[in-house]
């Protein structure tokens, strides 16, 4: 049993936590979520050259260290969008993913429900809650009978519809289909339940990395803040409540890189795994984040304060494949057998 | 990254499986499981023979009688023997406490003269710390001590002391130099507790067993070579006392979470409460905290193997396995309705989730109250200004 990172993975966290700190700054990252485009294009190109997008290059267990990062640098852009839907894919568009020339999201089962597809490839049905929408040339949907199908989002036949999002590092659109091209992926439902898992992890991770930047901001905050003579990191109400997202992060952490090699080497509990990671990870996140909010006081509440925007990717990863609490059902179905 | 046992690992786990298979008594996997402290006598046999087995002081250096082995091999030891519900060794405090203490501290002569006996449960060790003017605050110890020729003479009054009225021996904190600074002017003494002078009371818990005690000494006489370091060294020394077994005891806590919890999910079925959701989603709730605890734990021994030091995250295993096993208990008994206000033989396992329950309302306060273990994880993990 050996929990550690080999050099070469400490180096991948180095690169992305040094790409992310010097591009990617509080206000930068503000700037980018209150805008109308919603991420920086130009960053693409260095998400290419760090090899994150090559299908068989980076094992989960790199992938967890690299969303772990740009959980606590919040990137937006549509990384995970593109990333977890690579184990779908046909081998062209995985290529061309990797070249940076295609980026992809998913409509998962449970947000795309009765879409059909014709004899002849053409898609019906509603599909919703797509990450980044707008920031994709290809999106992949579910259809009857366990098929899955990528369509053009910009093609004939496609209505598109982006959604006003409260996280805005991470948009969400809609689309409805009425007739439109579609192409089977000739996907196996083990293949399916994989990229299903491989999701839920690196939400998990991304949670954790989110959480890890709101406990980092609030033990500076509250290392110098003064009231009433005294810092107000040694009042306990304070200094507690920091204790506890230390320990929640840490808990948080744990479930992650465990479900990470679990679903990696497809173990016995790679599903529990994910269920636990993907419930306490996510939920866990957005409880810290309103304790970091809660310490700040005042200022943790305005807009100008780069808080909210981890607390709305918290909640945004909370929600995200599957809530805890049916997470924790399917994990009591296994415990009750 | 790798979450498998290595050949080795494997190989004494399934050694120790096997093992505890042939020596554990009959019938011992299907008994109803044990209700409140252990019986002594039983208790002293099987650390004989676990001992003789090589089971005990693992990590300790071999020429004391010890494994000699890499800590993971205690992490796999503490899991099978809670795995099997293997009944504790007599001298837990003496092998997590005094005897690591010993180890780090002790000279030749201390070391030859203590370990072996401990490891047996031929001798039995409990520890002398808190008093009834300082618990968590350890440096306000007023117990005495005065150098008079030799020895040195003992007077003041211990409390909690878990063991003590069957224990020979004492790792005892004393003030020797009044007039120092507080955490300056303290001394640790091993104290033979069948001295004159000493008298052992017990304290009864809420569970209503007498667990604990106070310890009176009244001019007990400890010789000069008992002391571990020089006088002035107290705290430093009570300071590895307390950091016993970093990086394993996580190992233990979580193991027997484990039991409770597979006897939770028993007692569900029993009052047909396993089809609610509400408690579906509770009980998962637990399993989660628990894989949580368990991999927070080989994190932190991963760390502890490369390093020598523990990781951090180890710091919080205590504190979340104690809150934890209180939200057990008290789901336990939440299931068993009216039934739950019952005891002795009256009750499901003959009081066993009475006693579960009322017990973990003490494991927040002891070996560190969660609210010393938050300032802990906030100041010297996290870095926060210090409170005090």
């Amino acid at each position: 049993m050996d929990l550690s990172f080999s050099p070469e993975q400490e180096q991948l966290r180095a690169g992305a936590r040094d790409w992310l700190a010097s591009t990617l700054p509080f206000d930068r990252i503000a700037s980018i979520a209150d805008s109308e485009a919603g991420w920086a294009p130009e960053s693409w190109q260095q998400v290419v050259d760090f090899g994150w997008l090559e299908p068989d290059l980076l094992s989960l267990i790199d992938l967890a260290i690299v969303f772990e990062e740009t959980g606590r640098g919040l990137y937006p852009g549509p990384l995970l969008s593109t990333v977890s839907a690579l184990p779908l894919l046909a081998d062209k568009d995985r290529q061309a993913v990797a070249e940076g020339s295609l980026r992809v999201s998913v409509a998962w089962a449970a947000n795309a429900p009765g879409l059909t597809l014709s004899p002849s490839g053409k898609l019906t049905g509603e599909a919703r809650h797509i990450p980044d929408l707008e920031l994709v040339e290809l999106v992949v949907v579910p259809v009857a009978g366990g098929r899955w199908v990528s369509v053009d989002p910009k093609s004939p036949g496609v209505t598109a519809t982006p959604r006003a999002t409260t996280d805005r590092t991470r948009r969400r659109g809609d689309l409805v289909f009425d007739g439109a091209d579609a192409t089977d992926l000739d996907v196996d439902e083990a293949t399916v339940r994989h990229a299903e898992m491989r999701y839920q992890v690196l939400l998990a991770c991304e949670s954790v990395g989110v959480a890890q930047r709101a406990l980092e901001i609030t033990r500076d905050y509250v290392s110098e803040r003064q009231q009433f003579g005294k810092v107000i990191g040694t009042y306990q109400a304070i200094s507690h409540r920091v204790a506890d997202i230390y320990t929640r992060t840490e808990l948080s952490r744990s479930l992650a890189y465990w479900s990470a090699v679990a679903v990696n080497s497809d173990s016995i509990d790679a599903e529990d795994s994910a269920h636990a990671a993907k419930a306490f990870a996510g939920d866990g996140a957005v409880l810290s984040l309103e304790e970091a909010i809660q310490a700040h006081g005042g200022i943790g509440f305005t807009w100008d304060h780069i808080l909210h925007r981890f607390y709305k990717r918290a909640r945004s990863n909370a929600s995200a494949a599957g809530r805890a609490s049916e997470h924790r059902a399917a994990l009591a179905d296994a415990i009750f057998g | 990254m790798d979450l498998n046992d290595t050949p080795e690992e494997a190989a004494f786990r399934a050694e120790l499986r096997e093992w505890l298979e042939t020596n554990l008594p009959a019938g011992w996997a299907e008994k109803d499981p044990l209700v409140g402290r252990m019986e002594t006598d039983f208790s002293r046999e099987w650390s004989k023979r676990l001992a003789d087995a090589g089971y005990v002081g693992l990590t300790w250096p071999a020429e004391y009688g010890g494994g000699g082995k890499t800590p993971n091999f205690q992490a796999i030891y503490l899991q099978e023997i809670a795995r099997a519900d293997g009944p504790d060794h007599i001298g837990v405090i003496g092998l997590g406490m005094a005897g690591p203490t010993i180890i780090a501290w002790g000279t030749e002569e201390q070391k030859a003269r203590y370990l072996r006996p401990l490891l047996s449960g031929e001798e039995v060790w409990c520890q002398g710390f808190s008093e009834p003017g300082s618990g968590s605050d350890l440096a306000g110890a007023r117990t005495r001590a005065v150098l008079d020729g030799d020895e040195w003479v003992v007077n003041g009054q211990k409390v909690w002391s878990s063991w003590a009225h069957i224990a020979d021996w004492c790792i005892l904190v004393v003030r020797t130099d009044p007039d120092a600074a507080k955490h300056a002017g303290l001394s640790y003494l091993l104290v033979d507790m069948h001295s004159p002078g000493v008298d052992v009371r017990p304290l009864t818990q809420i569970t209503g067993d007498p667990e604990f005690n106070e310890i009176f000494f009244t001019d007990v006489r400890v010789p000069k070579d008992s002391m571990l370091g020089k006088p002035g060294d107290g705290w430093k020394v009570a300071m590895t006392t307390l950091l016993h077994e970093r990086g394993t005891l996580g190992f233990a806590l979580t193991a027997k979470l484990e039991q409770a919890l597979k006897r939770l999910v028993t007692t569900a079925k029993r009052q047909g409460r396993d089809t609610d959701p509400l408690v579906r989603d509770r009980i998962a709730a637990l399993w989660i905290d628990l894989q949580a605890l368990r991999y927070t734990n080989y994190r932190s021994l991963t760390a502890l193997m490369k390093t020598g030091v523990p990781g951090p995250e180890g710091s919080i295993a205590k504190l979340h396995w104690s809150e934890a096993a209180q939200r057990l208990g008290n789901l336990a008994i939440e299931l068993l309705g009216e039934e739950g206000q019952l005891d002795a033989d009256g009750s499901m396992w003959n009081g066993y989730w009475t006693y579960q329950q009322l017990r973990s309302r003490g494991n927040t306060i002891e070996a560190g109250t969660s609210e010393i273990l938050r300032n802990i994880i906030a100041e010297r993990v996290v870095g926060l200004p210090n409170s005090r």
